[in-house]
């Protein structure tokens, strides 16, 4: 009966979203206080519940009851139990139980920690969110109840959970992705309360700004934490693809880190009001379209859910509302947002309006190539078409070139206008000299030089010498002032190093295919690569063929293992890369097929800096951890 | 001037989403609309049980009755395998299986552990009876009724849920 | 001019050459890098140009596969159940590549009429093929 139980709370924090949606809009309409709801403990008990809920779903999956249609679907018996606990939301049904958990934790954390004196602001706020959320609960029940049982004869064993997700990134990289998501909901409702009280620029983004750093951070965690899953568990050594669920994810991000710049200049100097609104319910929107592209399987990707037409409908229509709904009062009401303020060409207004323009254009130009093949099909009548990742390389470039020549000026600059550029000369200066001392870093480590990388090599150089010498313009202690700008310091020495790490291991990698018997050996780049043996071995719910691998350079002689694993259940392969990670490289091996006996192919690599793309984007989250946590003090 | 350029965003989006409705809707149809109300098509394939049986449409002789595309690589046909052993148990009608792009020996020992609930299974290796049925993967099951006629489709597991909502009322009539 | 117009001017400046070149950059962007989904029955139709890059696909012919056990060439079959495409690929094989499975390939014909693959996807789940391909097979009756 536990899952039946999970099943009515479900029900009833549908019901009680949808009273949280009504009554407070409902009290200032009629100006009613009788129908005012205390807003404090009705989101805490809506919290309890769904978490509830979910502690259910979890519980189902530990005690394998195959007789609910999710866990069968998803696990099995031999599955170890921190991959059933993943199991809960390793498919469709189960992610959006944590997704509306996620919203509800962000709810929370607005209503407890933001210091608004306003209770009509706030009572929107709270209706609002919990319409989305009544929603996305309307869509699970209806369409993917995730407690649905099989009766009377449930099956034995279960299914099993898609081989390629029993992976440790997998447990904790959807989570942080679905808290990234959702928590763009709070600016959102944000965004429609101050257009709805036409509520003073400054005040209203000093509410929203925290949370939209704080998503922001948990949007890079969860980008980050795939590329990084995608990388040693798809076994061919690429991190990022262009698939349309990554774009879906990489949207977002940029709508995100757009929108808290431009929340910055908001809530300073009281100006792009209007502008912050369109990118708050933007960015929330972006969130929702990558849900739709996803689950509806009208996109084909390797993330792809079960084909379901009906699911989609369902979303667009929620998608629909809310959008339509926010932007129809964004074209009728008069927002008089901006207080009278002026700046010039060379002021930190127009630098966040370049940073912001760039930033959009770029979401919208991504957007428009993963959707393309859409609105191909439609105007063509069925003709399909796929478009290529070098398209998105050719728009990123320049804009992401723009926007590392701005971020290496962005600190110098002063609100109105900027009195002297004398800076730029020293941020060159010391640019060249990082730069000269990173390219001999790499002839020292690899005996040559690409020009291909230069320009990224050089603009991660300009972003870091243009953060981290902004101190020496005014006469302070140098480390005092960098911990006054911890946060921003944090982010944008991220973005330096992540830009760094994109130059090196796109210009300096190298690749090999090839066959090899045990015993054979061969030279490649540094490294004497030797298949040494190969033998069956057997996991939990797998059997697999695992090689025997050493790699040796003049120092040291490593081993490593990689396997071909054939899952028990579905009979699905999959092939674990035996990676070892260096400082300045990793090198990466993986089996590909048996041609005969004992025989194999391999895809060999050497993958230089790769590590710096993750430690570049986990500063980026910390930076942006802190300055969220930072503006939540300050509020 | 000022108010066109704020109804700008809602205009472009209403734009967006009425085009992915329009995708989405012809999704739809034509999964929907294939071969539902009409005969059932004639084949000529062996049955999987035995290589030297050829059937043909007229085997399916005791109407109305399911006909369900399964195969032993299929995860979800395991899960709505028990569903079908009840509807066989309680004799609520007959089902006829269509193995579908499968290896033969593999389909006969799943059957022989799981049990049975076909009266027989047609092996359509190359997926030619699937093809003119419109089929898009396994399970699917299509409902057909006293003279012949495909009445229901359904992509998807089959379960207690889908088949009072879907099929019951059929049997009914 | 009065600053708050100035102000103006330069946002509306600024949008208008930064859509321009994305615009440009987009439009220049896709034609090189759109390409068409072709059934092996439409490759047979259609004219196509050799050095065109395509993208084919359909279901992996039982049998077809022929692996060379001294390099990583192989040969295969892909058919949509009316016609049949030879494709050759130097390479390792993803996962989920099978007999009987959807598979799409990207690349360009050989002047004899086979398919020289660049890539080869086979990211079908357990139970549906590609969407392509699945389309593909309806498109057929």
């Amino acid at each position: 009966m536990i899952p039946e139980l999970g099943h009515i709370i479900l029900n009833a924090y549908l019901v009680l979203c949808l009273v949280g949606g009504i009554l407070p809009l409902a009290a200032i309409f009629f100006n009613n206080a009788a129908l005012e709801m205390p807003i404090k403990r009705v989101t805490t008990l809506l919290f309890s519940l769904i978490t509830f809920s979910f502690l259910i779903l979890i519980y189902s999956f530990l005690v394998d009851d195959f007789s609910v249609a999710y866990v069968a679907q998803n696990s099995n018996i031999n599955l170890p139990f921190y991959f059933k606990f993943a199991a809960t939301w390793g498919a469709h049904e189960g992610s959006l139980i944590l997704w509306i958990l996620a919203m509800n934790a962000w709810l929370i954390g607005f209503i407890f920690l933001t210091k608004c004196k306003n209770t009509y602001f706030l009572n929107t706020v709270f209706s609002i969110s919990c319409q989305v959320m009544f929603a996305f609960t309307l869509f699970t029940l209806l369409t993917s109840n995730p407690f649905e049982r099989i009766l009377p004869i449930p099956p034995l064993n279960g299914a099993d959970l898609n081989p390629s997700l029993q992976d440790i990134a997998f447990t904790i990289h959807p989570p942080l992705l679905y808290f990234g998501y959702s928590g763009l909901l709070i600016p959102f409702a944000i965004a429609v309360a101050a257009m709805l009280f036409n509520t003073d620029t400054k005040e209203w983004a000093s509410y929203s700004r925290p949370w939209t750093l704080l998503s922001c951070s948990f949007l890079t965690l969860g980008i980050a934490l795939g590329s990084w899953w995608a990388y040693y568990e798809l076994g061919w050594g690429g991190w990022w693809f262009w698939d349309p669920v990554e774009n879906a994810a990489f949207v977002p991000w940029l709508l995100s880190v757009a929108l808290f710049h431009s929340l910055i200049t908001s809530q300073s100097k009281g100006v792009f009001g209007k502008w912050s609104i369109l990118l708050s319910i933007l960015a929330f929107s972006t969130s929702l379209l990558g849900t739709f592209l996803v689950r509806s399987g009208i996109l084909t990707s390797v993330h792809a859910f079960a084909l379901d037409p009906e699911r989609g409908l369902f979303i667009l229509g929620i998608l629909g509302f809310f959008i339509v709904g926010s932007l129809i009062i964004y074209s009728i009401k008069d927002l008089n947002q901006d207080h009278a303020g002026t700046y010039e060409l060379n002021s930190k207004e127009f630098g966040f309006l370049l940073n912001n323009l760039l930033l959009v254009i770029l979401a919208i130009s991504i957007l428009f190539g993963t959707i393309f093949p859409l609105i191909y099909e439609a105007i063509t009548d069925g003709k399909q078409i796929s478009v290529g990742a070098p398209y998105f390389e050719i728009i990123l470039f320049p804009f992401a070139l723009a926007l590392g020549f701005l971020q290496g000026i962005a600190l110098y600059l002063s609100w109105g206008s900027s009195s002297s550029f004398s800076f730029i000369q020293r941020v060159f200066l010391e640019s060249i000299s990082v730069f000269v001392l990173i390219l001999l870093i790499l002839y020292i480590l690899f005996d040559n030089l690409y020009l291909t990388s230069f320009i990224t090599i050089f603009l991660a150089c300009w972003i870091a010498a243009g953060t981290l010498q902004v101190s020496k313009k005014r006469n302070i202690n140098y480390w005092s002032f960098l911990k006054k700008r911890l946060a921003v310091t944090f982010a944008h020495v991220g973005m330096a190093i992540l830009v760094l790490g994109v130059g090196v291991v796109s210009s300096y990698s190298l690749e090999k295919e090839l066959i090899l018997a045990p015993g054979d050996s061969f030279e490649f780049g540094d490294q004497i690569v030797s298949f040494e043996s190969v033998e069956d071995s057997l996991g939990p719910n797998y059997f697999s063929k695992s090689a025997n691998i050493s790699f040796k350079d003049n120092q040291d002689d490593t081993n490593v293992i990689t396997e071909k694993r054939t899952y028990v259940p579905s009979g699905q392969l999959t092939t674990e890369a035996g990676i070892i990670m260096e400082p300045f490289q990793d090198l990466y091996i993986s089996m590909g097929d048996n041609l005969e006996a004992d025989i194999w192919s391999f895809k060999v690599q050497i993958k230089p800096f790769i590590r710096w793309i993750w430690l570049g984007a986990l500063l980026i989250a910390i930076g942006s951890m802190l300055a969220g946590i930072k503006q939540i003090r300050r509020a | 001037m000022k108010k066109l350029l704020d109804t700008l965003p809602l205009v472009i989006f209403v734009t967006l989403i009425i085009v992915l409705f329009s995708f989405l809707s012809n999704e739809d149809n034509q999964l929907e609309t294939v071969l539902i109300d009409e005969s059932f098509p004639e084949f000529s394939l062996t049955s999987l049980t035995d290589t030297t049986k050829i059937l043909a449409k007229s085997d399916i002789s005791e109407l109305p009755a399911l006909i369900n595309v399964w195969a032993t690589w299929c995860i979800a046909c395991k899960v709505e395998h028990p569903f079908l052993m009840k509807l066989k148990e309680e004799s609520i009608l007959p089902i006829y299986g269509l193995n579908y792009k499968d290896n033969r020996n593999k389909a006969i020992a799943l059957l022989k552990a799981d049990g049975d609930p076909f009266e027989f299974s047609i092996f359509d290796f190359e997926g030619r009876l699937a093809i003119d049925l419109g089929v898009y993967g396994a399970p699917e099951t299509f409902f057909i009724d006293k003279s012949g006629v495909i009445r229901v489709r359904h992509v998807g597991v089959i379960d207690d849920k889908v088949w009072k909502e879907k099929f019951a009322k059929y049997l009914d009539e | 001019m009065n600053p708050i117009r100035k102000q103006r001017l330069y946002a509306l400046v600024a949008i208008l050459i930064g859509s321009l070149l994305a615009t440009w950059l987009v439009i220049s962007a896709l034609s090189q890098n759109m390409n068409l989904f072709y059934s092996p029955t439409e490759i047979k139709v259609a004219e196509l140009n050799e050095n065109t890059l395509i993208r084919a696909g359909g279901m992996v012919k039982t049998g077809s596969i022929i692996k060379d056990t001294n390099s990583l060439n192989v040969v295969f079959t892909v058919t949509d159940y009316q016609n049949d495409l030879e494709i050759n690929y130097e390479g390792i094989l993803p996962d989920l590549f099978a007999e009987n499975a959807g598979v799409v390939v990207r690349g360009n014909l050989n002047t004899d009429g086979s398919f020289k693959a660049i890539e080869v996807l086979a990211k079908h789940d357990e139970n549906y093929m590609p969407p392509e391909v699945a389309k593909l097979m309806q498109e057929d009756l």
